[in-house]
């Protein structure tokens, strides 16, 4: 991480900050340890403390990510800012928001002061956080004068004044594009809402009410946990509930190194490939990993990654660890407490000005999903071939689970209740997972998360239905999506809606895997596909709601082909990226979704599991035959098991034809 | 010691696969230097996928020599030379 | 002539009857539940309870003015998948929707620490096969208006298809069939025209409320498992009339009341146990006026907790079933494993953890000597001393003090524990577990414990009570020595309830004539229903509550609303009784006020109070508790950390008004009380045990 000396006054030396002192940071690292009983029923404690505070926070947002998709960091921290617990549905942000106190500390500790009751907030992706979305909001706890640690919330807002309604405007060239970005003034003073910082959002985004409703939700899981914490003191003193933070993230650091011992010592390499920019040509670009473990130690090297691109398609720094974070958390230390001594163990390499680590005002908005799908992935698949070292954690190999999504995902216009908003399509959060091996989950979860919010959820297509102006035509779990292996993947969500409503509406769209496949599978099974409904487009169907009324409904690809032939109507297919244009009342919106990866070679998959595939629409019969070399009979709905192996054989052969051992040319 | 779907390496310091026994090379090579590729354009499969024409990436397909079990499908640029996956240490 | 009151519970192991007779007395009835046919483990039960009333079984049935039955054949037909072959007809292009289980389905139900443990998690599957979900060309929108109508060849071909793939029923789910249920009620009628046997649903029904997941999850289960609770409820009814029951047969509903069972939502019948003892400590309640209560029950498995409010049980906003989420309006019943079953290991990083997984009641604790070699929170509290080995359930099962001890010796050695210490360590996670349980369920609803009274029921409620009511701050904790029965009795006391809710989107200001049309078009539609059922309209109160949320907001809160014809200072009135009831749930500063109000649900409590002969009300003895005095007996107490000899007392040998100073054990047949030190147990006029801090 930044290699600058913090705390400028030195580790040895303590602070007054204005409300209180800090004490030196030597200091607050030694502390007396509790017993384990203890320890347990304190962490445990903290834990429920932060997790209320959390689900205050979803409780009142407005954001759908937020409320039903349980997007929200909660998190309490050290007095210098390392995460001694959290809780999160979204595990891109662990570590991401320390930059912020440490920034709050150097710049803030003489003027204005940090006191008891201040609320601070940030938005700045080069100092935390991942994007200008990301809006985090912080306050100092105090006991009797000492400082003794932060509390934090983070949601994603989806409308920050850029360029563009819907907050990752696919047009941004800079970071200047991306929003209003604060720089940790405080929203509250002592207690007191300060209305001329608030202003300096509310003036510049399309939606002050979407934002002060997520103001008000991190607030209230402030004033929730805060309150906690201080009756968690009260009942146990102010020294144990230091120790307590502080062997949370030891506890965390001896485990994860301990695991890492315990897997084989070697290096292991992954690409990702994304391919487009600005366009309006395609663009070739990769993430790059060589992830090297020695004892218990893990190397994270990300050299020869492409250079920075020119569009929004880069990570600052945060939002690298922040992708890393979320294949550790979820795929490798699932079982260790959630803190900054989980991260202890990783060493992170990031060539400066590649895509993985961009310089200060290069635009990185659209980070989360890309280049953070493909960070994510290559750490997955890194982890899933160490963790075939050891045989007890067999159970846990994952194939990769992020792949292509290709969607009108923003939009932004008058609702059909009158008011202007914009917001973002969550149903992409319907993701298949990747598959795990024999000895674990077997197939993929379908329409199961995202990897980076272990508690996805994506909203009732009525809500959204009530919230924006949009009628949805389908919201199914699409065929061939699914990678097809001995394990399959889990197969992903597609979606088709029109502007239902409204006077005018934009959508802007984003996407990869019209030229380049991002989602890698493991170990023989093949990389997952958008479906059969794509590609992604704007369906302009003339008169669709005239026909609606009169019973047409188009239902799928052949359904719109039909009736742009019947009665007019076009397609236009869009680039992976579109920035916003208007749509009205005749235009579909089409969105697709990859799915997870699979696992192992699909000719080994039992036939029995093939049919059944079929017949939940998984994998249609063309896949089945063409890839699994499985043969169904389509009335009947039964293996043709001789058929079956003759297929199989002719696959095999096939293979033997073409297979030539690589000549180092 | 397992280090793949398929593969092990083997109390010689062989990398090994599982299904036929097969031998493929020494446990501090490359495994997919020492085995029968095969390039596949991505829309060979079923599904949305790029065409020919358009993708700029493709499937090398790695076969194991003894029983052509597909041993892993890699997205790389035409051309590119097997990518050292798994080297463990020894 | 005796009136008797006869709740029955079907639990998993035993089968309890309550009888309440003319006086107010309670007789128990148990027997072991029949799991092939639950209705014989009921004539058992109720056998078992006409001896200790010296009757006979048909003389209590033809004397009984009420009888209600509460089941888990609904929740055993899910957990078995065991219900009726069910196909679904919905919107085109939404057949997917319980599969999708918007994501969250995967996640939903389990423990936080199950989720953490991403590479495996799976969704439930649902109820329902993917082929037997016909999609209808047809679409409303979110104003109630028609965009496509309903294309009635459509239905006519799905129906023919299901049926001759020979469902049994049919569950009808469209989009935004709360703002306009017509579609859905015409393909109801084309179904039932075409096969006027199969058992039609339809979702609008079930759950008037938008967002479909939820709402398509309950019609899915509620059809699924209504033919088999409706055939047996019908082979139960005539069983009770053969030996000469002539009254109406009630059964639990989920949201906190009982029904009639021909008219009972199946799906409600679901979780009756433990909806049973929610009723009854409402009914406590009101009896010892103490309005606002928290419940605790700790079972086999698990440790139950929910709050009443102004003596409402509190509901829960999308509550799952098992795994699915559904939009019936529950009692919220917040449920962790740690029970007296629960099993006590250690982990890979050798901590010593307690749950969530339970050896049930088989093979049990250790001490239960039915095989179980894992130590349990049971046999902590055996070799604890708190629990005689030689009087659990009245003596009926003698405890295996012994090898308890050496199990949980055994597990010690682990982590360099005495068997003592261990034991002791197990004792202080799970009343650790139980505490912060309760802290996050009292404190979620917005309330304070210091304002609430604590009851504890259940087997294992009042072994523990005292100190996690201590840990919380509650001045008054109540223990019952019919808590074993609890559930029983609060069915055989429930009232009965319906509840009427209609989705009715409205952005404030909002005409105040609207507000009382739909009210009153509500209640009427109550008034009808219940009168259909068989009530007469002057038998029922009403009660109303609003959902509201603030503009841009998912959830919603519910309030109640007073009932009357509203002018414009009444919503005013509303709109600031839902600011302050948001500022207490979540703090100042987070009511967003400009943002603007808007109601989403208007609910109608319909409601038929049970006549209830009063409880008996006993005279005051006197404080002095010698007469009941058992043993001495050594006990290691938590806050000094030895054993101390303690006080026991037999709990049937105490009178009303005895006063037990604390450190002291209570033993009654089917359970055990643990008082502290510092803390008083007084007897009540009711015979509860009723335990404060000293001084």
């Amino acid at each position: 991480m930044a290699e600058k000396k913090f705390p400028s006054w030195g580790e040895d030396n303590g602070m007054e900050i204005g409300g209180g002192w800090i004490l030196p940071l030597n200091k607050i690292k030694h502390y007396d340890k509790l017993d384990p009983i203890e320890f347990d029923i304190l962490s445990h404690r903290l834990y429920s403390i932060i997790n209320e505070g959390r689900q205050a926070v979803m409780r009142v947002s407005g954001s759908p990510v937020v409320a039903e998709g349980g997007e929200a960091l909660f998190a309490v921290y050290d007095p210098y800012g390392s995460t001694a617990s959290l809780a999160c549905g979204l595990l891109l942000h662990v570590i991401g928001t320390e930059g912020f106190i440490r920034e709050i500390l150097e710049i803030q500790w003489d003027a204005p002061g940090i006191f008891d009751g201040d609320i601070f907030m940030y938005n700045e992706p080069s100092i935390g956080g991942i994007h200008a979305c990301d809006q985090w909001t912080g306050t100092p706890l105090f006991h009797e004068g000492e400082l003794i640690g932060w509390l934090g919330a983070l949601t994603h807002t989806a409308e920050t004044g850029a360029i563009e309604p819907g907050g990752m405007p696919p047009s941004s060239r800079s970071l200047l594009h991306e929003g209003y970005r604060v720089q940790g003034i405080k929203i509250l003073e002592k207690g007191k809402l300060n209305q001329a910082a608030l202003n300096c959002v509310l003036r510049s985004t399309r939606d002050p009410a979407y934002y002060t409703l997520d103001l008000r939700a991190r607030i209230a899981g402030l004033n929730v946990a805060k309150q906690r914490i201080k009756q968690l003191i009260a009942r146990y003193g102010a020294e144990k509930v230091k120790a307590v933070m502080q062997q949370n993230m030891d506890h965390s650091e001896e485990l994860a190194r301990a695991k890492l011992r315990g897997l084989s010592d070697g290096t292991w390499r992954a690409v990702n490939y994304g391919d487009w920019d600005i366009g309006p040509e395609p663009k070739l670009w990769k993430v790059v990993l060589k992830a090297t473990k020695e004892g218990d130690e893990l190397i994270l090297d990300f050299t020869g990654s492409s250079e920075a691109n020119e569009g929004p398609v880069n990570c600052m720094i945060w939002g690298t660890w922040g992708s890393i974070f979320v294949a550790i958390a979820s795929q490798l230390f699932w079982e260790i407490p959630g803190n900054a001594g989980m991260v202890r163990p990783l060493k992170l390499i990031a060539p400066e000005g590649s895509l993985t680590n961009v310089h200060f005002l290069k635009p990185c908005v659209m980070c989360p999903p890309l280049p953070g799908r493909h960070i994510s992935n290559v750490v997955t698949t890194i982890i899933a071939k160490m963790l075939y070292t050891n045989e007890k954690y067999w159970g846990d190999i994952n194939a990769p689970w992020c792949a292509m999504s290709w969607m009108g995902a923003f939009w932004g216009g008058a609702t059909q209740h009158g008011y202007i908003s914009a917001g973002l399509f969550g149903d992409g959060w319907a993701r298949g997972t990747g598959a795990g091996i024999d000895e674990g989950r077997g197939d993929g979860c379908d329409t199961g998360a995202l990897q980076m919010t272990i508690e996805s959820c994506i909203p009732d297509v009525e809500m959204n239905e009530l919230m924006y102006p949009f009628l949805y035509l389908w919201r199914r779990e699409e065929v061939d999506t699914a990678a097809p292996g001995r394990w399959r993947g889990g197969a992903s969500v597609s979606l088709a809606v029109v502007p239902h409503n409204s006077s005018s509406v934009t959508i802007a769209f984003r996407g990869t895997g019209k030229y380049a496949e991002e989602g890698q599978s493991l170990d023989g099974a093949y990389p997952p596909s958008l479906g059969r409904s794509g590609p992604a487009a704007i369906i302009r169907l003339k008169d669709l709601k005239e026909e609606m009324a009169k019973g047409v409904k188009p239902d799928n690809l052949e359904d719109f082909r039909n009736y742009i032939n019947e009665k007019g109507g076009k397609f236009r297919y869009v680039n992976p990226f579109e920035a916003s244009q208007r749509v009205t009342e005749n235009d579909v919106i089409l969105s697709l979704n990859a799915g997870g990866g699979g696992t192992g070679d699909p000719i080994d998959r039992e036939p029995e599991r093939v049919l059944a595939d079929v017949q939940r629409n998984i994998f249609s019969l063309e896949m089945a035959r063409e890839v699994f070399g499985v043969i169904i009979n389509p009335e009947a709905q039964i293996v043709d098991e001789k058929a079956t192996k003759v297929q199989r054989e002719k696959i095999r052969a096939k293979r033997r034809e073409r297979g030539k051992v690589w000549d180092g040319e | 010691m397992r280090i793949h779907y398929y593969l092990e390496i083997d109390n010689h310091g062989k990398i090994r696969c599982l299904k036929c026994g097969q031998t493929l090379c020494e446990a501090s090579e490359n495994y997919k230097k020492h085995v029968p590729r095969a390039e596949v354009w991505p829309d060979e499969i079923p599904g949305q996928h790029p065409t020919k024409s358009d993708a700029l990436v493709l499937y090398y397909e790695y076969y194991c020599p003894g029983c052509f079990t597909l041993l892993d499908v890699e997205i790389a640029e035409k051309g590119a030379p097997p990518l050292w996956d798994i080297q463990i240490s020894i | 002539m005796a009136k008797y009151i006869i709740g029955v519970d079907t639990g998993g192991t035993y089968t309890d009857v309550c009888v309440i007779d003319e006086k107010g007395y309670v007789t128990i009835g148990k027997s072991p539940t029949t799991p092939s046919s639950l209705e014989d483990g009921v004539m058992d039960a109720l056998e078992n309870a006409a001896q200790a009333l010296h009757v006979s079984r048909s003389n209590l049935l033809s004397d009984a003015i009420s009888f209600c039955q509460g089941t888990t054949i609904g929740t055993n037909a899910l957990i078995n998948r065991s219900g009726v072959k069910t196909g679904m007809i919905t919107t085109k292009g939404f057949e997917d929707t319980i599969y999708i289980q918007r994501a969250i389905g995967r996640v939903e139900g389990l423990h936080p620490d199950e989720v953490r443990h991403q590479a495996v998690l799976k969704k439930p599957e649902p109820f329902i096969p993917k082929r037997l979900i016909k999609g209808i060309t047809e679409r409303i929108d979110c104003f109630g208006k028609v965009v496509v109508p309903l294309n009635k060849k459509d239905v006519k071909r799905a129906v023919n298809e299901l049926l001759s793939d020979d469902v049994k029923a049919i569950a009808i789910a469209f989009l935004w069939s709360v703002e306009n249920p017509s579609h859905e009620e015409e393909a109801a009628k084309i179904v039932s025209d075409l096969a006027p046997d199969i058992f039609v649903n339809v979702s609008h029904k079930v759950s008037p409320l938008i967002r479909e997941y939820g709402r398509f999850n309950s019609v899915m289960i509620d059809t699924y498992i209504g033919p088999i609770m409706i055939q047996w409820y019908k082979r139960l009814y005539e069983r009770l009339k053969q030996e000469g029951f002539t009254r109406e047969m009630l059964t639990a509903q989920v949201w906190g009341g009982v029904m009639p069972y021909h008219a009972m939502m199946p799906i409600g019948t679901i979780n009756s146990g433990p909806v049973g003892g929610v009723l009854a400590s409402k009914r406590m309640a009101e009896i010892l006026e103490k309005p606002n209560v928290i419940t605790t029950d700790v079972g086999g498995t698990s440790f139950d907790v929910s709050v009443i409010a102004e003596y409402e049980p509190v509901r829960g906003r999308e509550p799952p079933i098992m795994r699915y989420r559904v939009n019936i309006p529950m009692v919220n019943i917040s449920a962790i494993g740690a029970g007296g079953g629960t099993i006590a290991w250690v982990d890979e990083t050798n901590h010593l953890r307690v749950g969530p997984q339970s050896a049930g009641a088989l093979p049990g604790p250790v001490c239960y000597g039915r095989g179980g070699t894992q130590p349990c929170v049971t046999d902590a509290d055996l070799v604890l001393g708190i629990l005689n080995p030689d009087y659990y359930l009245g003596g009926r099962i003698k405890l295996d003090k012994e090898t308890a001890s050496k199990a949980v010796k055994t597990l010690g050695k682990k982590i360099g524990l005495d068997r003592i210490e261990t034991a002791k360590a197990i004792f202080d996670l799970q009343n650790a577990h139980m505490a912060d349980l309760l802290r996050l369920v009292v404190t979620r609803s917005g309330y304070d414990p210091r304002d609430f009274t604590l009851f504890c029921y259940g087997g294992g409620g009042p072994v523990h009570g005292a100190i996690y009511g201590r840990e919380l701050g509650f001045k008054e904790i109540y223990m019952f020595e019919n808590s074993a029965i609890w559930s029983a009795f609060g069915l055989a006391s429930g009232d009965i309830i319906r509840i009427f809710q209609r989705h009715r989107y409205l952005r404030m200001p909002v005409n105040v004539n609207v507000i009382n049309e739909t009210f009153t078009e509500l209640e009427r539609e109550a008034l009808e229903e219940m009168e259909k059922i068989g009530f007469g309209r002057e038998e029922i109160v009403l009660r109303r509550e609003m959902s509201m949320k603030f503009g841009r907001q998912v959830n919603v809160e519910t309030i109640p609303v007073p009932r009357k014809t509203y002018i414009e200072q009444d919503v005013d009135e509303i709109c600031n009784t839902f600011i302050e009831y948001y500022r207490s749930l979540y703090g100042e500063g987070a009511a967003f006020v400009e943002a603007g109000m808007e109601i989403m649900t208007f609910i109608i409590h319909a409601v038929k109070p049970a006549i209830l002969p009063a409880m008996p009300k006993l005279g005051l003895k006197g404080e002095d508790p010698s007469h009941a005095f058992k043993e001495k007996r050594d006990v290691f107490l938590p806050e000094f950390g030895k054993f101390v000899p303690l006080n026991t007392y037999e709990f049937g040998k105490l009178k009303p008004g005895n006063v037990i100073v604390g450190p002291a054990v209570i033993e009654a047949p089917t359970t055990t009380m643990f008082i502290l030190s510092g803390q008083i147990g007084g007897v009540d006029e009711y015979k509860n045990l009723k335990v404060t801090e000293r001084g």
